[in-house]
């Protein structure tokens, strides 16, 4: 196979997309669907994916089209996100789900663990409320609740190895 | 705390630096987010630490169910005090502990739903450390000082209820082994045990005890390991007495087909080679793969090459830098397998003519690691360094590590340099020695005294030898350290990308670890 035929892609509102093989297979899902039935120069229809995101994730593989070390960088957990990537998941809360949810559909892991990561990190260190706030989510604690499991948690400290 | 917000309100934009909205987005529905998706959850998760779950347990309830199982994932109760409230929420959330450390007297689990999804289980049996504890925190806590023998059963208890448990360690055994009888055991099911540790503190009086242990683990059981290291030191050790008849022992124990690891270093207990180490050997362990071994008496020596050799035939990792065997037992044991893939062994200078031309025979092809640590016999220190390490570049393509600890003077650096740079018998190949290994990692020679030369002669000659091991490191892409003295620290050396082309960068890292070698030598043989 040629590393320069192109693959149509369309996204859930029918809009095309054609892209670079090599970009395709950057997705598991595409790559195997394409290696199993061959370039049959039909469009793969992407009912999970609308237009906007998907330009977003062709984005991502574009930029990372060369990084040979494409699906083993993240295994390091700990690692730092980069630069660029950093730039790429400055979007709103909204789209940043629907790349989540496309990276798991599509199947692309590196675009799985940023996005992923990006979510933790604006869990990580903040307080109960920041976090409701940050997520818009309603306490919905009675106070004895809470206040049960705000003991279990400060006692509880030293039970946890 | 009062909640503010309303729940059917779609996600705002909070972030000021967020970009707008893509235009044509559409949620499918505002209330579905990622956290409804268990997948998605523990990708996210995976990032967190405890402390970050501690806080988003008191976010939502949502949240708090969702946290549970990574909140509770890890418990240890050893040692620990707990009030009730932690206690009764300890029994409510049992069933998402994987991993409990646990006192064997403690009864804190007693009630309510037991732990059934266990995969690992420790169960410390000592109690010294629980009377400071229990003074501090006044009349909290329901500690015995004394451990009625009745309540030990809650720990085994434990094991018995948990049918998926992985691996079991029993720490600080002194007062638990005792109790491993054959009548205890019916009410515990080992089926799915894999990793089987065993601190067997020092005052162990009867090997029977393990044999029954032994003998009531599944035969899924890859690795075991009998130590003492956190044994009461204070106290002397009783010997392990074996029982009179050796045969009705030998009938006792079980054959573990799975085995595949075992570590044996159980220093202060005198009698144990005798009586645990070699029978084990002899029986249980036809599969074996990895041995680790402490301290082995000499008279015991021969034995257990002897066992080793017919009862352990696939054995291929070997860990015993303190078992010090004679010349024609270490000749036995290198002859007697094919295929090794890790040594690390003590040897006598004596013996390297024999043993390492031997070891390279049988095993040349695969070793992988090798660690040598030369004793000194008793004449004393030799000034000659040894020719051995070429032979295992030479020999064993697969070579990772080569560490070599040998007893000699430094003036024989420059003969073992030589023999690396232009072979052992330097003559019959023109461009000096073959090295076979160019997976080579770690390159060691630690000998005594630190390299040194105050005859210019051989001065030049060592840096001339510098100069030309250098080049043949070129061929050397994976090796990041290299040690040519025992006080030096490692030189960490930068690795060539073999996978990229790019031979520019490639030829610039090696020409810097050539020239960080070269400084080293240079400095140390300044000094």
């Amino acid at each position: 196979m040629s590393a320069h035929s192109q693959i149509l892609l369309t996204s859930s509102e029918g809009t095309e997309f054609i892209i670079d093989r090599d970009i395709a297979d950057k997705s598991m899902l595409l790559k195997c669907m394409l290696e199993d039935i061959g370039e049959i120069g039909q469009a793969v229809p992407l009912p999970n994916v609308s237009g906007p995101i998907l330009t977003k994730v062709i984005e991502y593989c574009t930029h990372h089209r060369d990084d040979p070390n494409f699906l083993s960088a993240n295994d390091d957990v700990a690692a730092e996100i980069d630069e660029w990537d950093l730039e790429y998941c400055k979007v709103d809360q909204g789209t940043l789900y629907e790349l989540i949810l496309a990276a798991n559909y599509l199947d692309i892991k590196p675009l799985m663990d940023l996005t992923c990561k990006t979510v933790a990190n604006m869990i990580k260190a903040k307080s109960p409320e920041e976090i409701r706030k940050t997520f818009n989510i309603t306490n919905d604690f009675t106070p004895e609740e809470e206040d049960q499991v705000r003991r279990e948690n400060g006692k509880g400290s030293r039970r946890l190895s | 705390m009062p909640a503010s917000s309303i729940t059917s309100q779609p996600p705002p934009h909070p972030n000021n630096h967020a970009q707008p909205s893509l235009p044509g987005l559409s949620h499918t529905d505002p209330r579905v987010t990622i956290f409804d998706i268990p997948l998605i959850v523990d990708e996210i998760f995976c990032h967190l630490s405890i402390y970050d779950f501690r806080n988003c347990q008191r976010v939502s309830k949502h949240w708090r169910d969702l946290c549970r199982p990574w909140v509770w994932r890890l418990v240890s109760l050893h040692g620990q005090i707990t009030s009730d409230t932690q206690r009764e929420s300890i029994l409510q959330n049992s069933r998402w502990i994987r991993s409990l450390s646990v006192d064997f007297w403690d009864t804190r689990l007693v009630d309510g739903e037991p732990c059934r999804g266990l995969h690992e289980l420790t169960i410390w049996g000592q109690q010294q450390q629980q009377q400071p504890a229990q003074q501090e925190e006044g009349g909290e806590v329901e500690v015995p000082d004394t451990m009625p023998s009745t309540q030990s059963a809650t720990s085994w208890d434990l094991i018995g209820k948990n049918s998926a448990l992985r691996s079991l360690s029993l720490e600080y055994t002194e007062l638990l082994l005792p109790q491993l009888t054959t009548s205890r055991f019916n009410s515990i099911l080992l089926s799915t045990l894999r990793v089987l540790t065993i601190d067997i503190g020092i005052r162990i009086s009867s090997p029977l005890p393990i044999i029954t242990l032994l003998c009531h683990c599944p035969d899924t059981l890859q690795k075991l390991s009998l130590t003492n290291t956190g044994g009461n030191f204070w106290k002397p050790p009783i010997n392990v007495v074996c029982p009179a008849s050796a045969s009705t022992l030998t009938a006792r124990w079980r054959v573990l087909p799975s085995l595949r690891s075992l570590r044996v270093e159980c220093q202060m207990v005198e009698n144990l080679n005798a009586a645990i180490l070699l029978p084990m050997l002899q029986h249980c362990c036809p599969r074996l793969r990895q041995l680790a071994l402490g301290l082995v008496p000499q008279h015991l020596c021969w034995s257990l090459v002897d066992i080793l050799v017919v009862s352990c035939p696939f054995l291929n990792d070997l860990e015993i830098p303190e078992v010090e065997l004679h010349d024609l037992e270490m000749f036995r044991l290198v002859q007697g397998y094919v295929g090794l893939q890790r040594v690390n062994i003590a040897i006598y200078q004596n013996m390297v003519d024999r043993v390492i031309p031997t070891l390279i025979q049988s095993s040349g092809s695969t070793l992988t690691r090798v660690r040598i640590v030369e004793r000194s016999a008793e004449h004393g220190l030799s000034n000659t360094m040894p020719l051995y390490p070429t032979l295992f570049l030479e020999h064993c393509p697969r070579l990772v590590s080569l560490v070599v600890r040998p007893v000699s003077w430094y003036l024989g650096l420059e003969s073992s340099l030589r023999s690396m740079v232009e072979g052992n018998n330097g003559s019959k190949v023109k461009d000096g020695s073959q090295w076979a290994c160019f997976g080579l990692e770690t390159l060691a020679l630690s000998c005594l005294v630190p390299i040194d030369s105050t005859n210019m002669s051989r001065k030049r000659a060592i840096v001339e030898l510098t100069e030309r091991l250098c080049r043949k490191l070129k061929d050397q892409k994976r090796l990041r350290t290299i040690r040519l003295d025992r006080a030096t620290r490692v030189l960490q050396l930068p690795i060539g990308n073999t996978d990229k082309d790019d031979a520019n960068l490639l030829q610039a890292i090696m020409e810097r670890r050539e020239k960080m070698i070269r400084e080293y030598l240079y400095f140390h043989m300044a000094l």
